[in-house]
């Protein structure tokens, strides 16, 4: 159960071949406790910077990030990566188990809980080179939930996926959700997968890195949501138009 | 070009045994053509061999060699590892080191062992810090390598995870350097077995490079194929036997590429 609150981020790289690019452009966000935001924008927004930033994996150049929990202790914070970045030499229980502490029965037990619930069972033996990349993320999706964290921020964790099998995966992450009651910030550049996917989608524009336009889903397409639902796809054109305009 | 997938087709096994025969009938056919004196046989060297083993001086020689080889492996991997991947971490140490590595992989190795019995005395000591000082360098290019080429998403992911310093550098650091590691470990490990005859020759009173100069020094082709062989063949079975396991275990998640989920 957390909040997250970035103020006034700036960050900046330099530019191969001189001069400077700015990422990102004293950003405001806040994501409330238990909300699901979607950040949406063109490649080179700089979406997958201010994640980062939040997730404290890079240092901003200004402004502060604050990730303030309701009971008081320190929220337990976890990122999701674009690719699945599992250890090639750990079978897909020895990955699971990295991310844990304490005894290895309890922790076996919590992985055998888990590969279940994202749709893996049978298969804590293998190497993440046996199975296929829509398996290996559900494995990463999988190893980011199972402490189950105050707050996940996922870097397009389903962008190489094939349509199909990203679906799927959609759905089960949206179930995963709802179990634990996290704050989801979520990155990606398919506005389909925001409208499904999001309480509100924040669209980013570039050049520099900033929020261009605000979408409060939740409003418009009550959960459970259906992705055939007409409503979605008229919001994901609207979400385009803003795009481009940013 | 059609590139061969490893193992997609199974070799007979005579393929590697037919191998080390042709060595054996190489042997053959040389000793035949040459008067037995320059070139004996594999039966008599064998003999020879096996009155070795009977008097009890065959394993004393073996073994003082050895004793030398695996201190100084040892020492030289263990150093050749940390330097390697500081080198490989730290542009600073790569370039403080940068002088030394140079100067320790073009020096010639003899040098290094005159210089060493002429500081430490005709000493074991002296013939073991040269064998560390012979293979150090080429341990520290090979872990260099290995440190530049890590993958450092999977370190950010583990930091991410808030692992530990000593759980990253375990379980997602040195998994990746392995590769490097054991390579250079067989190739520094060859190299120290030669080296350490050339030690021995310049400068002990046992081993088997003192063995190969004592019959060299009675013109004796037996002793000095007896005690070359012999050593050859130990080595064969350390590397294959002791490091290649090893290499496999480090590896078996490699191998099981295929198997289909």
């Amino acid at each position: 159960m957390a909040t997250v609150v970035a103020q006034g981020i700036d960050k900046r790289f330099d530019a191969p071949g001189g001069g400077v690019v700015e990422a990102l452009a004293n950003v405001d966000l806040t994501v409330v406790d238990g909300e699901f935001v979607c950040l949406l924008g063109p490649s080179g927004c700089g979406k997958t910077t201010l994640l980062n930033v939040m997730a404290g994996l890079m240092e901003p150049d200004a402004g502060t990030v604050e990730i303030r929990s309701g009971e008081g202790d320190d929220p337990v914070v976890r990122t999701v990566f674009q690719e699945s970045r599992l250890l090639p030499w750990m079978t897909v229980r020895e990955n699971l188990a990295f991310v844990l502490d304490g005894p290895t029965r309890a922790k076996n037990v919590r992985i055998d809980d888990w590969l279940g619930r994202v749709g893996l069972a049978g298969t804590a033996d293998y190497y993440p080179r046996q199975l296929s990349i829509g398996m290996q993320q559900r494995v990463s999706v999988a190893r980011g939930l199972i402490v189950e964290p105050d707050v996940v921020f996922m870097d397009e964790p389903f962008g190489s996926l094939d349509e199909l099998t990203a679906m799927t995966i959609r759905e089960e992450l949206l179930t995963l959700w709802d179990d634990i009651g996290c704050t989801i910030v979520f990155v990606t550049h398919n506005p389909l997968e925001a409208t499904l996917l999001a309480d509100r989608i924040v669209i980013m524009g570039s050049k520099p890195g900033r929020i261009v336009h605000e979408e409060l889903v939740s409003d418009q397409v009550p959960r459970p949501r259906d992705a055939d639902d007409l409503a979605l796809w008229r919001l994901a054109r609207s979400a385009v138009r803003h795009l481009e305009l940013g | 070009m059609r590139i061969p997938s490893p193992g997609s087709t199974a070799l007979a096994p005579w393929t590697i045994v037919g191998s080390y025969a042709s060595i054996l009938v190489a042997w053959i056919v040389a000793a035949t053509l040459l008067p037995s004196e320059l070139m004996p046989g594999p039966i008599e060297t064998m003999r020879f061999v096996v009155r070795q083993i009977e008097r009890g001086v065959l394993w004393m020689h073996l073994w003082a060699t050895a004793r030398r080889v695996l201190i100084a492996f040892a020492a030289g991997l263990s150093i050749g590892v940390v330097v390697g991947a500081a080198m490989g971490l730290s542009r600073l140490v790569d370039r403080l080191l940068q002088g030394w590595l140079i100067a320790g992989l073009t020096v010639p190795r003899i040098l290094l062992f005159v210089m060493s019995y002429l500081i430490f005395g005709l000493s074991d000591t002296a013939a073991i810090a040269a064998l560390i000082v012979t293979i150090i360098p080429t341990i520290v290019v090979q872990v260099r390598e290995g440190t530049r080429a890590i993958d450092h998403k999977l370190v950010e992911m583990a930091r991410a995870y808030h692992r530990p310093r000593t759980t990253i550098w375990r379980q997602v650091v040195l998994p990746q350097l392995m590769p490097y590691i054991v390579g250079t470990a067989r190739s520094s490990l060859s190299l120290a077995w030669k080296m350490v005859v050339l030690a021995e020759l310049l400068g002990r009173t046992n081993g088997v490079g003192y063995q190969i100069s004592f019959y060299f020094q009675m013109f004796d082709m037996v002793g000095i194929l007896g005690y070359g062989v012999t050593m050859m063949i130990v080595l064969a079975i350390v590397d294959l036997v002791l490091l290649g396991r090893w290499q496999r275990r480090a590896f078996r998640w490699r191998a099981t590429v295929g198997a289909d989920a």
